[in-house]
């Protein structure tokens, strides 16, 4: 997963430097695996995981003015993406437990809300009420990043 | 992300959300066809082992090995005790052969905060290092090292997991050229051991 993401950004990340980041990245994962409820698929739920080890990672690695450069002259754009998105991955997992499912399944699993109802085992209009729920927590928790975007 | 019409991401916040979806579900399809990206198969075994509690073991393998050219000629694995103590001890290196070396540090004044670091040094052989978890049923593990020559130190405690697992059990296990396992040990580390 780490070494897709990683080719999609360009290579941003050198093969050792990989190697660390997804042995990190497992550990993290196994240490946490408890808190997998199984209402999303693991897939999803890992992904957010490797997600935040790999921004971490690029974030660091921009701090660090004597480290290696990035590999492509794209990467920092797709760098930049990946570093946006983890906000909102991070803001779905303060959502948590059922909200943060929702949304999972709404947009990272393309269910439908009469999918996400019997995902849940609650009625498509309940489960459409906490996504919309959801959304509103969603936007106040990204409002410092959204404000800081478009300062 | 930019402002929509009801105020700050209110564009969007859909829209985002599908962006990071598609772009969520196009790594995990190019992922799938990465068979020897390190680690994924040790997720897939603990995975399974906690679903099923069966008895498999996660044993890496795929065209890495193949392309691992060293083969060693032994493993061993090191018994030792740990003082319980506040301030970090480190055992005494074992040489395990086949230029094989494992320290393992502990600090923590209870057996429940135990920090652990395991360090780790061999040359030339493919070797995988395993930790598995007593309190994960079956022999769920975890693929901590693979390497050729590398020294490494893991820390497998944070404040933000929870206590290691003790007493846990490390794995060594070296593989030939063609990918053949060709030894392994294991052995049990405990802080309780005095």
């Amino acid at each position: 997963m780490l070494a897709a993401k990683n080719a999609r950004i360009g290579q941003a990340l050198r093969p050792e430097e990989l190697e660390d980041l997804v042995q990190d990245t497992l550990v993290s994962i196994w240490r946490r695996l408890d808190s997998f409820a199984g209402r999303a698929s693991l897939e999803t739920w890992a992904y957010s995981f490797c997600h935040h080890e790999l921004a971490n990672r690029l974030r660091s690695k921009q701090r660090r003015p004597q480290g290696p450069e990035l590999r492509e002259e794209e990467a920092p754009t797709k760098v930049a993406k990946v570093l946006e998105y983890d906000h909102v991955y991070r803001a779905i997992d303060r959502l948590g437990g059922e909200e943060a499912d929702i949304v999972r399944l709404k947009h990272f699993e393309e269910l439908t809300f009469d999918g996400i109802g019997a995902r849940l085992e609650i009625s498509p209009n309940t489960a459409k009420t906490r996504y919309y729920r959801a959304l509103g927590r969603l936007r106040e928790l990204l409002a410092p990043q959204m404000e800081e975007v478009s300062r | 992300m930019t402002e929509g019409p009801h105020g700050p991401g209110d564009r969007g916040l859909e829209e985002l959300l599908d962006e990071i979806g598609v772009e969520q579900r196009a790594t995990l399809r190019e992922a799938a066809v990465l068979r020897d990206c390190p680690g994924m198969e040790a997720v897939e075994g603990t995975r399974g082992a906690r679903a099923t509690g069966a008895a498999a073991t996660t044993r890496p393998r795929g065209r890495i090995w193949s392309r691992l050219g060293w083969v060693a000629a032994a493993a061993l694995v090191l018994i030792l005790l740990f003082p319980r103590q506040e301030e970090p001890s480190q055992l005494q290196p074992a040489e395990l052969g086949a230029g094989i070396e494992l320290t393992v540090d502990a600090a923590g004044p209870g057996a429940r905060r135990v920090s652990w670091q395991l360090s780790t040094r061999w040359e030339g052989a493919s070797a995988t290092l395993r930790v598995l978890d007593p309190e994960l049923r079956g022999p769920a593990s975890v693929l901590l090292e693979r390497a050729g020559l590398r020294t490494r130190t893991l820390l497998l405690e944070s404040p933000e997991t929870p206590p290691w697992p003790d007493p846990f059990l490390v794995e060594l296990e070296l593989f030939g050229p063609g990918g053949q396992s060709l030894d392994s040990a294991r052995h049990w580390v405990s802080s309780s051991d005095s």
